[in-house]
C-alpha cells in the first residue's frame, strides 16, 4: 500500500526526477554510436584519384616488409654464407637449415606477404568505381596486379601451394580455407602480370619514379614462366625487354648498388624502396648493409653476422670486377675514405656488396633500420641471363642466342666470354654465372630450387660447415625444395596442410 | 547532535549484549538446539525490559525541525488526517503511529487545544510537529523509543556556561587513561586527559551538550550532558578496547554502510592510516596495509606509477588497474592515456595520475574487492575499485592544520662494477682471445682515470612537502579548504617532482530537505624524469649506461665539457650518463582538476534524490630535448619533440535512493537506483625536429628546426552509459542481503555487444545476533558473508571494434609519399570482459573487541578475454582483437587486528597476509604466446611468455647447465643433441607465493610508534641488467662478478673465457628471487602535552606533533639488483618483475611536524 502511495506521488513528480527518464534507450544508443574524427573509415575513402593513388601506395609500402628480410630465406639459407658467432640462433638455424616451421622469419615474410596483398586486393576491388582518370585509374591498378603478382611469385616459390585470395578480406572466416595448387597460383599471377604489361607506362617521370613499370611486369612474367620451365614464354618476354632498348647493363657492376642511381641506371628495372629516415621522417630504412658489413667496421653499427662462403669467393677469378671489394671483402679492407677496417667477425670473408662506398649515411652513420640502400626485385642482368637460361634450355630465341646474352653479363664483369659451349656445359656455365651476378641479391635460393639443386647443395655445404664451425650440425636436409608453413598459420588455419618432410 | 545521539545508541548496545547473552544461556539451559533458536522469531523484541531509560533526542518545536537528525521512529511515515480534535487525541494518534509510548503531563502539554491536521506520508516528528509547533515543549527520546514532551528549556544565552569535567577510564578495570582527546560538540572546545585520566574543560555553552572522548585502540564513547552557567557538570567516561569499530562508517559505492552490515569484502584505509607514512601518492598508502592488494613500487622515479593488483591480475590485453574513484568521479590512472610518446621513458611512462592528489586530503580509501561490492560499477569493476572520500568540513569545529616534513633519499646500495684497471684487463683479455690487439698497454693502464659511474649519477636527493588546511562550518555549510607543495628531488641527478594543489570541499543545506555541495581539487604537477631509453630518440637508459660506461673515461673532457668523445671500447660515440641526466630535457607537466558538484532533495522523507555532475580534465605537456652537446643530439645537431594533451572526462549521474527502514517484515530496507552518463574526449599534438641553429631554446624552438620530423594529432572520444540498482535488506535482524545490477553501454564494442549486464548477490548472517552464539561468550561480533557476482572490464583503446585505416609512407625519387589502407580488421561481435567472482568471508570480533578477524577465500574467472588473437595471416591481417580465453585467480586473505595493551602503554597490532593464485586457462587456439610483449633489449632477454596452465608473469627461457670452452651451455631438454627453441621452458615467475604486511602502533605518555613491515615471498625477478653487466664481449663494464677470482662463488658466473661470453638469450642464470622482507616505515612521533596547549581557547594551538619517520629503512632479500621491488614494465600486464636498469626504490629518512589551531 505505501509502494502505491509512493508510484502515485512519484508520478506528480515527474517533474523532478524527469532527467531520469528523457534519457531513452534510443538516445543512449545515440550517445554510445562511436563516431572516430581522427582516424579514416573504408567507407569514407576510395572516393577519388588522389584515394586510389594513396591505396596503392599503402601495397608499396607494405611490399617494403616483405622484402626487409627476405634474404633470411633467399641468402643466409643457401651456399653463400654462415652465420657467424654473433648472430642469433634464427640466423644459424638458417644458415645451417636446422631450423623449424616456428621460424619467426618463415611467419614474418608468409604474414606481410598477405597483408601486401590484401591492400593490392582492396585497390582492385575498390579502385575500379571511382571516377576518374581512365588511364591514371589503369596504371594504379596495374601497380596493384604487378605487386600482387610479385608477391604471390615469392609465396608460391618458397612455399609452394598456397592460399589463394582473390578479394578483399573483411572476415576471419574469409581465411579459413585450404591450400591453392601452385598452378592456380601462377595462373593468377601470370593473368595479374598480363594486366599489369598492358596498363602500366613504360616509364616514369619526377615524383613517380620507381613505380611499376610495363617493363618490371614483363620482365617479371619472363622469370614466372622460366620458373614454371615454361622456355618459349620466358624467352619471349625476356627477349621483347632485350628488344625494347629501355634497359642497358650499367658500365660498372658496383654502380648497381649506388644509391644516387637508384632507379635511373639504365639496369634498373624494378626496386623495393628504402630510405633513411633521419632525412625523410616516416620512411623505413633497410638493415641488410649493416647485417653483412663485418664487426667493427668504421663509419656506423655494423653486426658481423655474415660470414662469405670460401666456395663463393673460389667462383670469381682475380679480374672479375664483381669479386673482392665488390661482392665481398678479406680483412684488412681499406675503405674509399681510406680507413683500413680489420675484424676478427666474421673469421673470413665479409660481404661488401650492400655497401655504397660513394654514399656517406652508407660510410659514416649507419645505424638500425636507417639504410636507404635499396633491395633490388630486378635488374636488367637477371633478364638477360633469364633469356639465356630460356633459350639454352629450349625455348625459341627471339633476341639473339644465349650464349650472347650470356657474354653480355661477363664482359661487363670483366671476365672472358664464353663460345661454342654445349648445353650442358652452358647450362653450368649460365648457373655459376647467376651466383657471380647475384650473390646476396634474394636469387639463389630460388635458383637452387628452380634447378633442383638444393639439397645437393645443403648437403656439400654441410661437409664444408663441418670442418670450418664445428658444432654446428644440420639435421635435415631441404625436403620437397620448400620452406615449411609457419606454425602459427596452420595453429590459426585447420585447413592448412604442412609442406612433406618438415 | 545528530552523531552523538547515534553513537550513544550503538555504544549502549553492548550492555544488551551482555543481558540477552544471559538471557541465551538461560535459552540454551533450556535445551533449545540451535535450529528452534532460529525460529524464535524475535528476540528483540523482548529487549525493552532489559534496557534502562536514557535519552537520546531531543527536538526543540519552538524553531524548524530538522529530520534528518531524528532517530528511525520518528522518521517513519505516516498519513493522518483529523479535524477538530482535541491535542491530546491528535497526539495519541501520532504515537500510535510511530508504535511508540509517548508520555506527557496536562500541566505542560495544552492537551484540550483543538487542532487539525492533515498530512500524507510524512515522518512521525513532522506530525508531531504540525500539532506542537506554537507549543513551547520538547520531545525527547529515549534510547528504548519511550517517548516524552517536557517544558522547552530557555534558549542557551551566549555569556552563560559551565564547566564539564571529569574522568576517563578504562572500563572493566578503572585504570586511568591519559592523553585521552575530550571534546564538546558544536564547539571548538577540546582537551587531553592527563595521567590521573582527568579532563575539565571550561567555558562550556548552557544548554544540552554531547561529550565524545577517543582515545587510540578503544572504542569511541560520548555523553549527553545538561550545562548550567556557572555550574560544573562531570561527565566520566569508561573506555573499553576495540580493535575495529563496528559502527564505523565505510563508503561503498553510491553511499555508505555501517561496517556491521556489509555484505561484501571492503576493507578501509583512513586518513590516520595514511599520516603514519608520508607518502607522495595514494597508492603508496594502500602498499602492505590491505590483505590482497598487491602494491608493486615498480620505479623510484618521483612521480612514477606503481602496479596496483587487486585479488590478482585479471586480463592479458584490457589492463588490470582498479578502476579509481575520487569522491565519486572514476579516474583513470592508466599511464597510457596520459602520454603523447614525447618522453624517452620506458615503464614509467610520464607522470603517474594518481599523483595529483595530496594523500592529506583523504578521509578514507576504501578497496572494494569481491563482486558484491564492485558490482554496481559494472562494466570498469573486474580489477576492484578503490573509492577515495576525501575530507569534508565539521560544524563548529573551525580548524586550522599545518602540516609539514623534509628528508631525505639514498639508494639502497651500489652494485659493485668492475673499476678502471679490471676494466681495462677484461677489455683486453676479451680482444685477446679474439684474435685482436689488446685494448689498453700496461703504460695506458698505469695512467687511466677511475670513474665510478654510480657516485655520479646518484646522490642524497631532499623532498620538502608542506601543507594547510582549512575546515569548519555551521550547522548548514561545511567547508574544508586545503593547499599543498612538495618537492621531491630524485635519487638520480636532475630528476624531480613538484606538486601544488589545492582543493576546495563545500557542503550547504539549503533548507531540511535540499542539500548541495561540491568537491574540486586543482593540482599541477612537473617533473623531470630520467630519460630511459625507448621512443624515437635512441636514448639509452641514464642509469644503464652508468653501469655499462668504461670507468676508464672521464665525467669531463678536457674543455671542461661533459666528455662525449669517441668510446675506445666501442668506437663509437660515448653517451655519457652525467652529460645526458644533465643536459637532456625529458619533463612532463600536469594541470588537473578533479572534482564534481552535486544536490540531494528529499523528495519524502525517505526518498532522496541525488544528481551530480563531474569532470576529471587533465592537460599534459611533455618535453623533451636533447642538445648538440651530448648523446644523441649530437650526432642530430639537437633533437627537440613537445607533446601536448588534453583529456576531458565529464560524468552525469542521477541517483534515487529510498530507505524505508521497515518495509513489511524486511528491516533495513535500502534501494537505490540510477543512471549515468560519462564521456572522455581527448586530443593530442606532438612535434619532433632535429638540427637546432641553437640549443638555447631547446624544444621551444622546434620551429626552427633545420630538420622537422614529423607531427602527431590524435583526437579519441568514448562513452559510457549506464544504469544501476541496489537493495539491501535485512531479515530476522540476522540476515543481511545486498543484490546489485548495473547496465553498462560502451562505445568502445560493436554495435549489439554494447551493453553489458553486471548482477551480483550477497548474503551475511550476523551470527553473533544468535543466541547460541551469544550463548558461547566467545565473539563480540561474527559475521559469515557470501558473494557472487559478474563484473567487467572495458579497459581497450577506442574504436577497436571498427575497421580503420592506418597510414603509411613510401618514397619515389626520393619524395615522399603517403598510403591509406584498413590496418584493422573489423570485429562488431567485441564485447566486454566479464569476471564471475564468488568470495565467501568471516568478519570476528573476540576478547571484547579487542581482536578482529577477517577472512577472505574468492574464486574469480575472467572470460571472454580482449586479446589480439592471431588470425590466418592469409586475410591481410597478422591480429584481431577478440573475445578469447580466460584466466583464474583464487586465494585466501587473511588480516588480524588487535588491541595488545591499554595500560601506559598502548599498542595495537594490525597484520595481514594474502595468497593469490594466477592462471591461464586459455588463451585461444594457441597453447602459448612467446615474448607477448616487447621488453628489454628488443630481440635479446625477452623472458615474458603467456602460457596455458601457468601464471601471468611467468618468465621462459633456457636452462643453464655450466660453462664449456668459456661458454655457457644449456640443458638439452628435449634430448635431439640441439640446442634450439624447443629447450625452452617455464623458469619462473613473478608472482608472489603471499605479500603481506605488519604494523603496530604505540603511545606511551606523549609519544607515538609506528612500525610498519611488509614483505613478498615467492616471486622471481628477471634481472636483465645483470645479464647486460654479465655476458659482455668486452666494451662495456661489468659486474665484479666476471672477475674469475669472483667466479668461484655463487654469484659469479663460471670462469667464462671473456670476450667470447656474449650469449644473449635468456636463461635462468638470470631469474632471482625477489622475495623480500622490508621495514617499510618506521614513525616516531612526539605529541606537545596537553598542558601546553591553551586548548580551550579559540585561535590558539590545540594539538602539536614532531616526528621522525625512516621509509624502506631495513630489508631482507637475496636479491642481487638495485632494490627487489622493481618492476621496469609496471604499466605492462605481461612483463612483472623485471629489472632493466630500473630507477632505484630509495631509503628516506625525514622530520616533520603536524599542527592544529
Amino acid at each position: 500500500m505505501q509502494t502505491n502511495n509512493l508510484l502515485k506521488s512519484l508520478r506528480r513528480k515527474t517533474a523532478i526526477v524527469g532527467c531520469l527518464t528523457a534519457l531513452s534507450v534510443a538516445g543512449c544508443d545515440q550517445f554510445l554510436e562511436p563516431k572516430p574524427t581522427d582516424v579514416l573509415a573504408p567507407e569514407n575513402f576510395y572516393r577519388s584519384a588522389a584515394d586510389a593513388v594513396s591505396a596503392v601506395n599503402a601495397v608499396y609500402s607494405q611490399a617494403v616488409w616483405v622484402h626487409f628480410w627476405i634474404w633470411y630465406e633467399s641468402d643466409v639459407a643457401t651456399d653463400d654464407m654462415f652465420a657467424t658467432a654473433n648472430y642469433g640462433p634464427d640466423g644459424h638455424q638458417l644458415a645451417s637449415y636446422t631450423f623449424d616451421p616456428t621460424l619467426w622469419s618463415i611467419d614474418d615474410l608468409w604474414t606481410n606477404a598477405y597483408i601486401t596483398i590484401n591492400k593490392a586486393n582492396i585497390v582492385l576491388d575498390r579502385v575500379p568505381p571511382i571516377v576518374m582518370d581512365v588511364t591514371e585509374r589503369n596504371r594504379v591498378l596495374g601497380e596493384a596486379h604487378y605487386l600482387r603478382a610479385l608477391t604471390y611469385f615469392e609465396l608460391v616459390r618458397m612455399f609452394g601451394d598456397v592460399p589463394l585470395m582473390e578479394q578483399e578480406a573483411t572476415t576471419v572466416a574469409d581465411a579459413q580455407i585450404p591450400r591453392t595448387p601452385a598452378a592456380q597460383v601462377y595462373a593468377l599471377i601470370v593473368s595479374d602480370l598480363q594486366t599489369a604489361m598492358n596498363d602500366l607506362p613504360a616509364s616514369y617521370t619526377g615524383a613517380d619514379l620507381g613505380r611499376a613499370t610495363s617493363g618490371a611486369a614483363t620482365s617479371l612474367l619472363a622469370k614466372v614462366y622460366l620458373n614454371q620451365k615454361d622456355y618459349n614464354n620466358a624467352a619471349k618476354y625476356a627477349g621483347q625487354v632485350m628488344t625494347s632498348g629501355r634497359y642497358s647493363l650499367n658500365a660498372r657492376w658496383l654502380d648497381n648498388f649506388k644509391i644516387s642511381d637508384e632507379f635511373v641506371s639504365p639496369e634498373s628495372i624494378f626496386e623495393i624502396n628504402y630510405g633513411a629516415p633521419e632525412q625523410t621522417p616516416g620512411v623505413v630504412g633497410s638493415v641488410q648493409t649493416l647485417f653483412s658489413l663485418p664487426s667493427g667496421f668504421p663509419g656506423g653499427d655494423a653486426y658481423g653476422l655474415m660470414q662469405v662462403n670460401p666456395d663463393l669467393i673460389a667462383v670469381y677469378s682475380a679480374n672479375d670486377q664483381r669479386g673482392n671489394g665488390a661482392t665481398y671483402m678479406t680483412s684488412p679492407y681499406v675503405t674509399a675514405l681510406g680507413d683500413t677496417a680489420t675484424w676478427g667477425v666474421p673469421n673470413g670473408a665479409a660481404f661488401h656488396k650492400w655497401l655504397d662506398e660513394t654514399d656517406s649515411k652508407d660510410m659514416t652513420a649507419r645505424s638500425w633500420q636507417q639504410m636507404p640502400n635499396n633491395w633490388i626485385i630486378q635488374r636488367y642482368a637477371d633478364v638477360l641471363l633469364i633469356y639465356a637460361e630460356a633459350v639454352n634450355a629450349g625455348g625459341t630465341s627471339t633476341s639473339g642466342s644465349a650464349e650472347a646474352a650470356l657474354n653480355q653479363v661477363r664482359t661487363r664483369a670483366g671476365i672472358p666470354t664464353v663460345s661454342g659451349l654445349g648445353s650442358a656445359a652452358l647450362t653450368d656455365s649460365i648457373r655459376v654465372e647467376r651466383r657471380r651476378e647475384f650473390a646476396f641479391e634474394g636469387q639463389r635460393w630460388f635458383d637452387l630450387s628452380r634447378w633442383s639443386l638444393l639439397d645437393a647443395t645443403f648437403k656439400a655445404k654441410t661437409t664444408l660447415m663441418q670442418s670450418l664451425q664445428p658444432g654446428e650440425t644440420p639435421v635435415h636436409g631441404v625436403p620437397s625444395n620448400l620452406f615449411p608453413i609457419p606454425v602459427g598459420q596452420i595453429n590459426s588455419n585447420a585447413k592448412l596442410t604442412q609442406n612433406p618432410g618438415w | 547532535m545528530q552523531s552523538a545521539s547515534r553513537k550513544t545508541l550503538e555504544e549502549s548496545l553492548p550492555d544488551n549484549r551482555a543481558s540477552l547473552a544471559a538471557a541465551a544461556i538461560r535459552l540454551v539451559l533450556g535445551a533449545l538446539t540451535a535450529i528452534m533458536l532460529l525460529a524464535v522469531p524475535s528476540v528483540a523484541a523482548s529487549q525493552q525490559s532489559f534496557v534502562t531509560r536514557q535519552t537520546t533526542y531531543v527536538v526543540r518545536f519552538a524553531s524548524a525541525i530538522d529530520e534528518s537528525d531524528a532517530p528511525v521512529l520518528l522518521r517513519q511515515p505516516i498519513t493522518l488526517r483529523l479535524r477538530n480534535v482535541t491535542l491530546e487525541r491528535a497526539l495519541q494518534a501520532i504515537a500510535a503511529r510511530a508504535g511508540a509510548p509517548l508520555s506527557y503531563s496536562r500541566a505542560v502539554v495544552p492537551l484540550d487545544r483543538v487542532v487539525s491536521i492533515d498530512v500524507r506520508q510524512v515522518s512521525v516528528l513532522r506530525a508531531f510537529y504540525e500539532v506542537l509547533n506554537s507549543v513551547n515543549v520538547e520531545l525527547w527520546v529515549s534510547i528504548d523509543g519511550h517517548m516524552a514532551l517536557v517544558p522547552a528549556t530557555a534558549p542557551p544565552s551566549e555569556e552563560a556556561t559551565g564547566t564539564v569535567a571529569g574522568r576517563v577510564t578504562m572500563a572493566g578495570s578503572n585504570e586511568p587513561l591519559n592523553d585521552a582527546t575530550v571534546s564538546v560538540s558544536g564547539t571548538r572546545l577540546r582537551t587531553a586527559t592527563d595521567n590521573d585520566g582527568r579532563y575539565s574543560i571550561a567555558g562550556v555553552p548552557e544548554g544540552t551538550r554531547t561529550i565524545f572522548v577517543q582515545r587510540l585502540g578503544f572504542g569511541r564513547d560520548s555523553a549527553t550532558v545538561v550545562v548550567r552557567p556557572n555550574e560544573t557538570v562531570t561527565a566520566d567516561f569508561a573506555l573499553r578496547p576495540v580493535a575495529v569499530s563496528l559502527s564505523e562508517v565505510v563508503t561503498i559505492g553510491y553511499g555508505t554502510q555501517r561496517r556491521r552490515d556489509l555484505t561484501g569484502a571492503i576493507a578501509s584505509v583512513t586518513s590516520d592510516d595514511i599520516q603514519r607514512t608520508p607518502v607522495v601518492s595514494v597508492e603508496q598508502a594502500l602498499q602492505g596495509r590491505v590483505a590482497g592488494v598487491q602494491v608493486t613500487g615498480g620505479s623510484g622515479q618521483p612521480g612514477s606509477s606503481a602496479a596496483v593488483r587487486i585479488r590478482g591480475g585479471n586480463s592479458i590485453a584490457a589492463g588490470n588497474d582498479p578502476l579509481y574513484v575520487i569522491d565519486g568521479v572514476p579516474v583513470s590512472a592508466s599511464a597510457n592515456n596520459t602520454n603523447t610518446y614525447t618522453l624517452e621513458t620506458v615503464g614509467v611512462s610520464g607522470l603517474n595520475p594518481l599523483a595529483a592528489l595530496n594523500p592529506s586530503d583523504i578521509e578514507s580509501v576504501e578497496i572494494l574487492k569481491d563482486a558484491s561490492a564492485t558490482a554496481i560499477y559494472g562494466a570498469r569493476a573486474s580489477n576492484g575499485v578503490i573509492l577515495i572520500t576525501t575530507k569534508r568540513g565539521r560544524s563548529g569545529a573551525n580548524t586550522v592544520t599545518v602540516n609539514a616534513y623534509h628528508g631525505t633519499q639514498a639508494v639502497r646500495h651500489r652494485l659493485s662494477l668492475l673499476n678502471a684497471q679490471q676494466f681495462a684487463a677484461y677489455a683486453n683479455a676479451a680482444r685477446v682471445n679474439g684474435g685482436q690487439p689488446a685494448l689498453y698497454t700496461p703504460a695506458e693502464i698505469a695512467a687511466l682515470p677511475n670513474t665510478n659511474w654510480q657516485d655520479e649519477i646518484f646522490r642524497s636527493a631532499p623532498v620538502t612537502n608542506v601543507e594547510a588546511s582549512f575546515s569548519g562550518g555551521d550547522n548548514d555549510t561545511h567547508y574544508y579548504v586545503s593547499g599543498n607543495l612538495l618537492r621531491q628531488d630524485g635519487i638520480v641527478l636532475n630528476t624531480n617532482m613538484n606538486r601544488g594543489s589545492v582543493r576546495l570541499n563545500l557542503d550547504q543545506d539549503i533548507s531540511s530537505r535540499f542539500r548541495v555541495g561540491n568537491r574540486f581539487t586543482l593540482s599541477r604537477s612537473q617533473s623531470q624524469l630520467m630519460p630511459n631509453g625507448g621512443g624515437g630518440q635512441e636514448v639509452s637508459s641514464v642509469l644503464l649506461n652508468a653501469l655499462t660506461a668504461p670507468p676508464t673515461l672521464s665525467v669531463l673532457g678536457s674543455g671542461n665539457e661533459y666528455f662525449i668523445g669517441v668510446n675506445p671500447a666501442t668506437g663509437r660515440i660515448f653517451s655519457n650518463p652525467v652529460g645526458a641526466a644533465t643536459l637532456i630535457t625529458n619533463k612532463e607537466q600536469q594541470n588537473r582538476f578533479v572534482g564534481n558538484v552535486f544536490g540531494e532533495y528529499d523528495l519524502f522523507p525517505k526518498l532522496t534524490f541525488r544528481s551530480s555532475f563531474g569532470a576529471d580534465y587533465l592537460s599534459s605537456m611533455q618535453d623533451f630535448y636533447s642538445p648538440s652537446t651530448t648523446y644523441p643530439g649530437v650526432t642530430t645537431g639537437g633533437s627537440g619533440s613537445r607533446g601536448s594533451l588534453a583529456v576531458t572526462t565529464w560524468l552525469s549521474e542521477n541517483t534515487l535512493h529510498y530507505t524505508p527502514g521497515q518495509f513489511g517484515f524486511l528491516r533495513a530496507v535500502d534501494l537505490l537506483g540510477g543512471i549515468t552518463l560519462q564521456r572522455t574526449n581527448a586530443a593530442n599534438v606532438s612535434g619532433t625536429g632535429q638540427n637546432f641553429v641553437t640549443d638555447a631554446l631547446g624544444q621551444n624552438g622546434l620551429n626552427s628546426a633545420g630538420t622537422f620530423i614529423g607531427v602527431w594529432t590524435g583526437a579519441p572520444h568514448s562513452s559510457l552509459a549506464s544504469y544501476f540498482a541496489r537493495a539491501n535488506w535485512n531479515l530476522l535482524d540476522r540476515f543481511l542481503f545486498t543484490v546489485t545490477e548495473r547496465v553498462d553501454g560502451s562505445s568502445k564494442f560493436g554495435t549489439g555487444n554494447q551493453y553489458g549486464f553486471f548482477p551480483s548477490a550477497a548474503i551475511a548472517w550476523r551470527m553473533s545476533d544468535e543466541s547460541f552464539v551469544r550463548g558461547l561468550g566467545l565473539f563480540d561480533d561474527l559475521k559469515l558473508r557470501a558473494s557472487i557476482g559478474k563484473t567487467g572490464n572495458q579497459d581497450i583503446g577506442d574504436y577497436r571494434a571498427l575497421a580503420t585505416l592506418g597510414s603509411s609512407t613510401y618514397l619515389f625519387n626520393g619524395v615522399k609519399v603517403v598510403g591509406y589502407s584498413p590496418n584493422t580488421l573489423a570485429n562488431p561481435n567485441l564485447k566486454w570482459e566479464s569476471t564471475s567472482q564468488g568470495n565467501i568471508g568471516l568478519d570476528a570480533a573476540l576478547l571484547r573487541s579487542r581482536l578482529l578477524l577477517t577472512a577472505d577465500v574468492y574464486n574469480k574467472t575472467t572470460r571472454d578475454l580482449l586479446l589480439e588473437v592471431a588470425v590466418p595471416a592469409t586475410l591481410g591481417y597478422s591480429t584481431q582483437l577478440q573475445n578469447i580465453g580466460s584466466v583464474r585467480n583464487r586465494g585466501v586473505e587473511l588480516s588480524l587486528n588487535t588491541v595488545n595493551t591499554t595500560g601506559a602503554l598502548g599498542w595495537t597490532s594490525g597484520f595481514n597476509i594474502a595468497w593469490n593464485r594466477n592462471k591461464v586457462l586459455s588463451i585461444g587456439a594457441d597453447s602459448q604466446i612467446v615474448g607477448p610483449v616487447g621488453v628489454g633489449a628488443g630481440a635479446v632477454q625477452n623472458p615474458t611468455i603467456l602460457k596455458v596452465g601457468q601464471p601471468i608473469n611467468s618468465f621462459y627461457g633456457y636452462v643453464y647447465s655450466g660453462m664449456s670452452n668459456g661458454q655457457t651451455t644449456y640443458a638439452d631438454l628435449n634430448g635431439d643433441g640441439v640446442i634450439s627453441t624447443a629447450d625452452q621452458q617455464i623458469i619462473g615467475n613473478a608472482e608472489p607465493t603471499y605479500t603481506g604486511g605488519f604494523t603496530n602502533d604505540l603511545t606511551f605518555r606523549n609519544f607515538d610508534l609506528s612500525l610498519f613491515i611488509q614483505f613478498s615471498q615467492g616471486n622471481k625477478i628477471y634481472n636483465i641488467t645483470r645479464a647486460l653487466l654479465t655476458n659482455d664481449a668486452g666494451n662495456n663494464n661489468q659486474l665484479t662478478d666476471v672477475l674469475p677470482a669472483q667466479s668461484a662463488g655463487a654469484n659469479g658466473i663460471p670462469v667464462p673465457k671473456i670476450g667470447n661470453t656474449y650469449d644473449a638469450r635468456p636463461s635462468t642464470l638470470f631469474v632471482e628471487d625477489g622475495s623480500y622482507i622490508r621495514g617499510k616505515s618506521l614513525r616516531l612521533g612526539y605529541r606537545l602535552p596537553a598542558s601546553l596547549l591553551s586548548s580551550s581557547r579559540p585561535g590558539h594551538l590545540q594539538n602539536a606533533e614532531i616526528y621522525i619517520n625512516a621509509t624502506n629503512f631495513f630489508t631482507k632479500t637475496k636479491y642481487t639488483g638495485y632494490d627487489p621491488e622493481v618492476s621496469e614494465y609496471a604499466t605492462s600486464v605481461l612483463a612483472q618483475g623485471i629489472d632493466f636498469g630500473t630507477y632505484p626504490q630509495t631509503r628516506q629518512f625525514i622530520f616533520g611536524f603536524t599542527t592544529a589551531f
